[in-house]
């Protein structure tokens, strides 16, 4: 066996590996969070969550308020500009809304934050729940990386058998 | 040219010993393993707890490759006849036998090593992340423990396939003596107090996780104890090897 071939077989067993790793975690366990109790939270108030750490998946967030809330995802860069500037660089808005489930698509993995702003009117209860779910695009993407340059290396290895040969 | 040879040797000995598919076989446990037990805590400023979630499963597969790989090589040389005809040339036992090791210990420490790495972007930790380096180098003692007590094994019994279930079942008895993870006879509890310390010391805060914060005596312990218990019986193994009756 040359030693690209043997190579490229080593690149194949480490896209391999990947997979069934990535497939026992198709699911993860949802982070629940519930804010305000029974008197809610003061009107025209922001909560942030800032601390999530996700991985390129299916996010699916069940919303749950008493009156309407605008709720906005934001990732590592959004978090530190609300957080040091105030500013609002959403991903994703969701807007006056009071019961809703919804999914959306994390684009890399990294650090995310959930900012809510509840009703100038009146003060707000709510419940997000989230679970992570489907394939973990990365790990998928890498793995598919390693096996099509393993593939290519072991045919590289046979072209340049097949040259010395002749 | 006792260097020299030594390294001949260690060519030779992973030419032979890590040829297809047995590099193959380790490295798909490495990878698997170590992914397969990542990033189960989503919170991002104590991401780093997550190296030590499921460590006990990584110590499992790594207690299966040790004992398979050093059993294969120096119980396996002895059912071949390999160290009779090895020894025939002018090689002195003691660097047949560091050349073995060193070349099965070298491979398996970069593996696992290397795999471990890919914790800095599953976690999306950075390179500087200290408790990523502590929980490296607190792999090493327990590769370097569990190497020891494989080759004490294999030297003596001289048998590959009883070597590899006689290593295995006691190694694996030994990491279920307790069942809380927190005792220092056992490598999960070893690493724990390590991890457990120097996340005082570094963030300042137990990992999250984890309840019970070690002394720094047990920390030392759980360092020095394998090194020292490697050392003696690496020792005793090469007094062992040297005068061995090779028939």
């Amino acid at each position: 066996m040359n030693k690209l071939t043997r190579i490229g077989i080593i690149l194949i067993v480490i896209g391999i590996a990947i997979l069934p790793a990535m497939l026992l975690k198709l699911n993860v366990p949802s982070n629940s969070f519930a804010v305000g109790g029974s008197a809610g939270v003061a009107p025209d108030s922001w909560t942030i969550y800032p601390d999530y750490l996700w991985s390129p998946q299916e996010l699916k967030m069940n919303v749950n308020a008493n009156s309407t809330i605008d709720l906005y995802i934001l990732d590592g860069a959004g978090v530190q500009a609300w957080q040091t500037k105030n500013e609002l660089k959403p991903l994703h808005s969701f807007l006056n809304i009071t019961y809703q489930i919804t999914t959306i698509t994390i684009p890399y993995r990294g650090h995310y934050g959930i900012l809510i702003h509840n009703n100038p009117a009146s003060a707000t209860a709510f419940t997000v729940s989230m679970v992570l779910f489907g394939l973990i695009t990365d790990l998928l993407w890498s793995a598919i990386g390693f096996i099509t340059a393993g593939l290519i290396l072991i045919v590289a290895g046979y072209v340049r058998g097949r040259k010395k040969y002749s | 040219m006792t260097h020299k040879s030594i390294l001949a040797l260690m060519r030779w000995e992973l030419k032979e010993y890590f040829s297809f598919p047995v590099f193959e076989i380790v490295l798909f446990i490495a990878v698997f393993s170590i992914l397969n037990t990542s990033s189960i805590l989503p919170v991002y400023a104590e991401r780093y707890s997550n190296l030590h979630w499921g460590i006990q499963n990584i110590f499992f597969y790594l207690t299966i490759s040790i004992c398979a790989v050093f059993s294969r090589s120096f119980a396996g040389a002895f059912s071949k006849n390999e160290i009779k005809t090895l020894l025939s040339y002018p090689i002195k036992r003691s660097s047949l036998f560091f050349a073995k090791y060193l070349t099965m210990f070298l491979t398996l420490l970069i593996i696992y090593a290397s795999v471990w790495a890919s914790q800095l972007y599953i976690q999306a930790l950075s390179p500087l992340e200290p408790m990523f380096w502590v929980s490296l180098l607190a792999i090493i003692p327990e590769i370097l423990l569990l190497s020891t007590i494989t080759v004490a094994i294999a030297l003596v019994v001289k048998n590959e396939v009883v070597s590899i279930f006689a290593s295995v079942l006691l190694l694996y008895g030994l990491a279920n003596l307790e069942s809380g993870g927190i005792s220092l006879l056992i490598a999960t509890g070893r690493y724990k107090a390590l991890f457990g310390y120097f996340s005082i010391l570094t963030h300042g805060r137990l990992p999250i996780g984890m309840m019970y914060v070690h002394p720094p005596e047990d920390v030392v312990i759980a360092f020095l104890a394998p090194l020292l218990i490697s050392i003696i019986l690496l020792a005793m193994s090469i007094a062992y090897f040297k005068r061995m009756q090779i028939d």
